[in-house]
């Protein structure tokens, strides 16, 4: 997944679009290596000391690492599920949307 | 969302055999056939046993090498269980009723893989309405990767008509899932879907399938498209706090992830 997430970042770079993670290592200092020896461009949250069981996972009802969920800019979802391909040409549609002057393809 | 990753199911496999290990597994009633199923038991703890010393050794090396530097051994391969599944397949066959042939196909279905899809169809065809087979009423969900996506649906029908509320339970929520998770929410098949899941629920006993079932539908309704997702307010990996929303605007690709 990394190299296609990283490629997707830099694609997206100059658009309405941001790929936020929500890291879920338990211990912070190994999604930081992760960070460092991947070269990840983007920004996490981290799920706190307890990982796949912290807050925002449980929050969120996360069962399957890893869970994608695109939002548009009023922050409605459009896509849950695990299909990195599939998330990524729901994004792009609606990058797409919002850059023709449409409210971020909200429903 | 309920979902499994690759290594997970041969993990739940391995459960599953080292589940008949521990009590209180059903055994079987008429004493030739509890006599033979404790002998198979026996070899099969013999194999599990050696396998433990052999890993627990293994992993001491492996932590030793990774001490000093050098390259970590391979884990060993697990156990093949394989002819002691064909063993209780053949005893589930020639077990007179479902006290004596369940226990046996339990133990089949854990032990090999590849006569899992004979063993399920027996347990399908004849044993659908036993208690026992609840135990594994959680694998019907998975039967397409177990048994091969072309012997699933048949085998799966069976299930649909037990008479056994948890198993029945496991078999409509395996029918149903994808469409709770995909399905247009004003649809009547979306709804037709949820009507029959509640019910199964409402009927089933196992507190693993009322919860699978409440949960698949409260995450379809709650994380659905078009619903408006929750904000999240917390830190990033140096500790530096921001929210979710301070992304209003964009488009965001959120991305559930770990380094494992």
């Amino acid at each position: 997944m990394y190299p296609h997430e990283r490629s997707l970042v830099d694609e997206m770079k100059d658009k309405p679009f941001a790929l936020i993670g929500v890291n879920s290592d338990k211990d912070v200092a190994r999604a930081k290596k992760a960070v460092a020896d991947n070269e990840l461009n983007w920004r996490s949250f981290h799920a706190g000391p307890d990982g796949t069981r912290g807050p925002i996972p449980k929050a969120w009802a996360i069962q399957g690492w890893p869970t994608i969920v695109v939002l548009d800019g009023e922050g409605r979802i459009h896509y849950r599920g695990h299909d990195g391909d599939a998330a990524t040409a729901v994004a792009k549609g609606l990058v797409g949307k919002l850059a023709a002057g449409g409210a971020g393809g909200g429903k | 969302m309920r979902t499994i990753t690759t290594w997970a199911l041969p993990l739940m496999l391995a459960s599953a055999l080292a589940a008949q290990q521990r009590p209180p597994q059903p055994t079987p009633k008429s004493p030739a056939a509890a006599e033979r199923y404790a002998a198979l038991q026996d070899e099969q703890k013999k194999l599990i046993d050696e396998y433990m010393t052999k890993a627990k050794a293994v992993m001491a090396e492996a932590e030793a090498a990774k001490k000093a530097g050098k390259p970590i051994p391979a884990m060993p391969m697990r156990p093949d269980t394989s002819a002691l599944g064909k063993q209780a397949l053949a005893a589930a066959k020639e077990a007179s009723d479902g006290d004596d042939a369940v226990p046996f196909l339990l133990m089949a279905i854990g032990a090999d893989r590849a006569g899992a899809a004979e063993s399920f169809a027996l347990l399908g065809e004849k044993y659908a309405d036993h208690e026992a087979t609840a135990q594994v009423g959680r694998l019907i969900g998975f039967l397409p990767r177990i048994v091969g996506e072309d012997k699933a649906p048949a085998i799966a029908a069976k299930f649909v008509k037990s008479r056994h509320p948890d198993v029945r339970g496991w078999a409509v929520f395996a029918q149903h899932e994808k469409t709770i998770e995909t399905a247009d929410r004003e649809s009547d098949l979306y709804q037709g879907a949820k009507s029959e899941l509640i019910k199964a629920a409402e009927l089933a006993s196992n507190a693993e399938l009322k919860d699978s079932i409440r949960e698949a539908i409260d995450t379809r309704e709650k994380f659905g498209a078009g619903n408006v997702a929750p904000d999240i307010e917390g830190a990033d990996l140096d500790g530096v706090a921001f929210k979710l929303s301070d992304y209003r605007g964009k488009v965001v690709f959120l991305d559930f992830w770990g380094d494992w």
